[in-house]
């Protein structure tokens, strides 16, 4: 092939080479056509001559070059993906620093609607009004479902708006949502966008048994589950303390973080009041909703774990509401009860007075006939919430004992009826009839009337319950001195 | 430098120096005007050469390259003169005077081209001591310490100006290179040699397509014959074929590509025209490419004894 290539047997080609100045001249574009033609033709045929022209192109006489250097911005090709990781790094500590140093209490406005004073709520469960508050609280916000709620307090809608108010302009990160139920979906309270916030909202419809369904419960106490669920608050610390409620979308923030800034663990509210444990089991104690706290000297032994609130009505229709003994769903309660405040308890001891517990006693409304059956607790106490004001008969039964029966035991509207009994030693079938009045019975209609006028007061009664670790029960009505159930 | 006019081997010109200018003008053949204005152009009288010495230089140049016109046409007055326009003056001048032994010519020579000499040959050997070697080899050699039939001979009056003279100088100093090269290697041992083997007997059914291969590249147009044998053969890029004959990089490429299928086409013509059918050819051309390609190689490693075989002047001159 070669061969046939550079034979010079073809029309144009030289047998001669062509000299230095024919090659210079042909590199440079100055023969003619003729003779560069010949040139070419030569070329194709000599390797000597085309290797003569190749290296004698004028870029060969060029100095060499230096090594081209390498542009400086070309070093960003490779610290590109390190200055990306550096940014990561950077913006993450930056997050884990605002994370550690601000803290966010989130609580939610029924929470602190619960601890409110005690509202006349209507019939609650019966009622259309709470029937109708759980769709509307998936669609609207709390305050509204409030305010639908005919014995919603303008005070307390006030409230709620206020508290409400404040995450809005102040966002907050996914990460101190709280992790069970109340977990709002961002800081828009407004916002319809919460369902995770919604969940948890208690609905009458879908009753749950709350986590104290479990605890003991003194006679004393007037505690309903959704506010007994205190930790419902999110244990992550943020840059503001937020606290959320279970039956609310709408959690409140207020922006003073717990002394010492730890986590807090568990927080309970009632209005501007704040009794929260923090992650070192200290409790403290806020009037101002957590602007200023107050450290609770501890009387108890063990440690702080759980606050909760003790006063409460039904005012987010929990599904259960823990009496003297047990349960009793606030349906049934608020079917026998128009929700008036009105309950009785006591305990039920022997003759020795030592008490008698997982003794039976039947609450009877002497009008309507209806009946509640309740079991005493450890400490013999049973306890009888929202009962219709009315007359009552009690029956009592232990095993080992004779039953005793009371009648004409009055319950009167808001208030707390107390009434002890003392069973006899004998066989069950044996019992004791007692024609007996409540201790706050008044003795006449006349007072019993002016009873039902007066505003509902009851004075020195408990707010904050706290729970320790070693099963103690305390309450305290100021946040600040506790007495042990 | 030594002073070369006043030396016994000065070029004999035809026109005496100091003839006077309508003597020179009668014998060149040349208008008053445009010797004036070409001899204003070259600059020539500062290198010592005279007005009849530049004169008698175009006369000849003009007389060598038929005034860049093919051998058989005679060039008109209009074409001398812009023939000898398209000249580089100036460096012709020098290059003929230095070639006089005129003693301005070689300071100016050297100061013009010493350097960029001395350079080439370093980027042409690739050594800087072979180079420089190359370049002093080449510098005696310029300003004629050879003499032929006694006379001074400088390869510099083959220079006629149509090139410039630096071109001209890297041109020559390749051509040495070779030659050196060729010296030198004529050193290396028979025994690593091998010979050549035998050619073995061409099967009958590539018969016809080496002939249909001989016949497709024998009507190869010359610069397309160029472009095949530097980019195939040769394994020139892109780029030094581009710099080669002045075209961009991407026409070579696109005209190397239209040629192969030119040539694959008339080929298949070409054996068509043989008698095989148009299936036969492809079957042909398609068949063994690999025996065509190692054929290809074996031509490609014989076909470089053959250089500078007839050069005239040069290989004298080394």
């Amino acid at each position: 092939m070669s061969e046939l290539l550079q034979s010079g047997q073809f029309p144009g080609a030289s047998g001669q080479h062509p000299d230095a100045d024919q090659l210079s001249a042909f590199v440079e574009q100055a023969l003619p056509a003729h003779e560069r033609r010949q040139v070419l033709a030569h070329l194709a045929v000599c390797p000597g001559c085309r290797e003569t022209v190749a290296l004698s192109l004028p870029h060969l006489e060029a100095p060499a070059r230096e090594p081209a250097r390498r542009q400086w911005f070309r070093a960003w090709t490779i610290l590109v993906p390190s200055a990306a990781a550096l940014s990561a790094a950077i913006f993450f500590a930056i997050s884990v620093h605002h994370t550690n140093n601000a803290r966010k209490i989130i609580i939610q406005p029924a929470q602190i609607a619960a601890s409110q004073p005690p509202v006349p709520v209507q019939p609650s469960a019966e009622s259309p009004a709470l029937r109708t508050v759980v769709p509307e609280d998936k669609k609207s916000p709390p305050a509204h479902r409030l305010a639908d709620a005919p014995a919603a307090k303008t005070a307390e809608r006030q409230q709620l708006d206020a508290l409400s108010a404040a995450p809005q302009a102040r966002p907050f990160p996914e990460a101190i949502i709280a992790p069970e139920s109340a977990r709002p979906a961002d800081a828009q309270p407004e916002s319809e966008a919460h369902p995770a916030v919604q969940a948890p909202a208690a609905p009458v419809a879908a009753p749950a048994p709350p986590p104290v369904t479990n605890a003991p419960l003194s006679s004393a106490t007037q505690t309903v589950a959704a506010n007994s669920q205190a930790p419902i608050l999110n244990t992550t610390s943020t840059a503001l303390g937020m606290l959320a409620a279970p039956s609310t979308p709408h959690p409140v923030v207020f922006t003073h973080p717990l002394p010492g800034g730890q986590v807090p663990l568990s927080v309970a509210a009632n209005g501007s009041a704040i009794l929260a444990i923090d992650a070192h089991n200290a409790v403290f104690f806020s009037r101002d909703s957590g602007k200023h706290w107050t450290a609770v000297t501890a009387p108890w032994q063990g440690r702080a774990v759980r606050v909760a609130l003790v006063a409460d009505r039904t005012v987010h229709g929990t599904a259960f509401a823990p009496v003297a003994g047990g349960m009793l769903p606030l349906a049934d309660a608020a079917k026998t009860s128009p929700a008036s405040g009105a309950s009785l308890t006591g305990i039920v001891t022997d003759l020795t007075g030592a008490t008698i517990p997982n003794a039976n006693v039947t609450v009877r409304d002497s009008a309507t006939n209806t009946e509640r059956t309740l079991t005493t607790d450890s400490n013999g106490s049973y306890r009888a919430d929202n009962l219709p004001p009315g007359s009552y008969t009690l029956d009592a039964q232990a095993p080992g004992f004779k039953s005793q029966h009371l009648t004409d035991i009055a319950v009167e509207a808001s208030r707390q009826s107390v009434q002890n009994l003392t069973l006899e030693v004998g066989s069950v079938s044996q019992s004791v009839e007692v024609a007996a009045e409540s201790e706050a019975a008044p003795r006449t209609r006349a007072a019993r009337s002016k009873a039902l006028k007066a505003p509902a007061a009851v004075p020195s009664q408990p707010v904050f319950s706290l729970s320790t670790d070693t099963g103690e029960q305390w309450i305290s009505t100021d946040g600040l001195t506790w007495q042990r159930r | 430098m030594d002073t070369a006019s006043s030396k016994p081997g000065d070029l004999v010109l035809p026109v005496q120096a100091g003839e006077p200018s309508s003597t020179v003008h009668s014998l060149v053949g040349l208008p008053p005007s445009l010797l004036d204005e070409l001899w204003a152009q070259a600059d020539a009288e500062p290198l010592g050469l005279t007005r009849a010495e530049f004169a008698q230089s175009l006369v000849s140049v003009g007389a060598k390259l038929n005034y860049n016109l093919p051998p058989d046409v005679a060039a008109a007055a209009a074409q001398k003169i812009a023939f000898f326009r398209s000249l580089h003056l100036a460096e012709l001048a020098l290059a003929h005077a230095c070639a006089l032994g005129r003693e301005p010519a070689w300071e100016r020579f050297l100061s013009l081209h010493r350097a960029s000499l001395i350079q080439s040959a370093i980027a042409i050997t690739g050594f800087s001591s072979l180079g420089e070697e190359l370049a002093d080899s080449l510098y005696a050699e310029l300003y004629g310490l050879r003499e032929t039939d006694g006379q001074r001979r400088s390869p510099l009056m083959s220079y006629t100006g149509r090139g410039s003279l630096a071109g001209w100088l890297r041109t020559t100093l390749v051509q040495r290179f070779r030659d050196h090269h060729r010296r030198t290697h004529r050193e290396a041992p028979l025994e690593g040699i091998d010979s050549p083997a035998t050619p073995a007997a061409a099967p009958a059914e590539t018969t016809a397509l080496s002939a249909a291969v001989a016949r497709t590249l024998t009507h190869l147009d010359p610069e397309d014959r160029f472009l095949l044998v530097a980019y195939y053969l040769d394994r020139q890029t892109l780029l030094q074929i581009a710099h080669t004959i002045h075209v961009h990089e991407a026409t070579i490429s696109r005209r190397l590509k239209r040629l192969v299928a030119d040539l694959h086409k008339q080929l298949l013509r070409n054996l068509c025209s043989s008698g095989l059918s148009r299936a036969a050819a492809e079957e042909a051309l398609g068949a063994d490419p690999r025996d065509i390609e190692i054929n290809l190689r074996a031509l490609l490693q014989n076909s470089q004894v053959s250089a500078f075989q007839s050069q005239k002047g040069m290989s004298d001159l080394a």
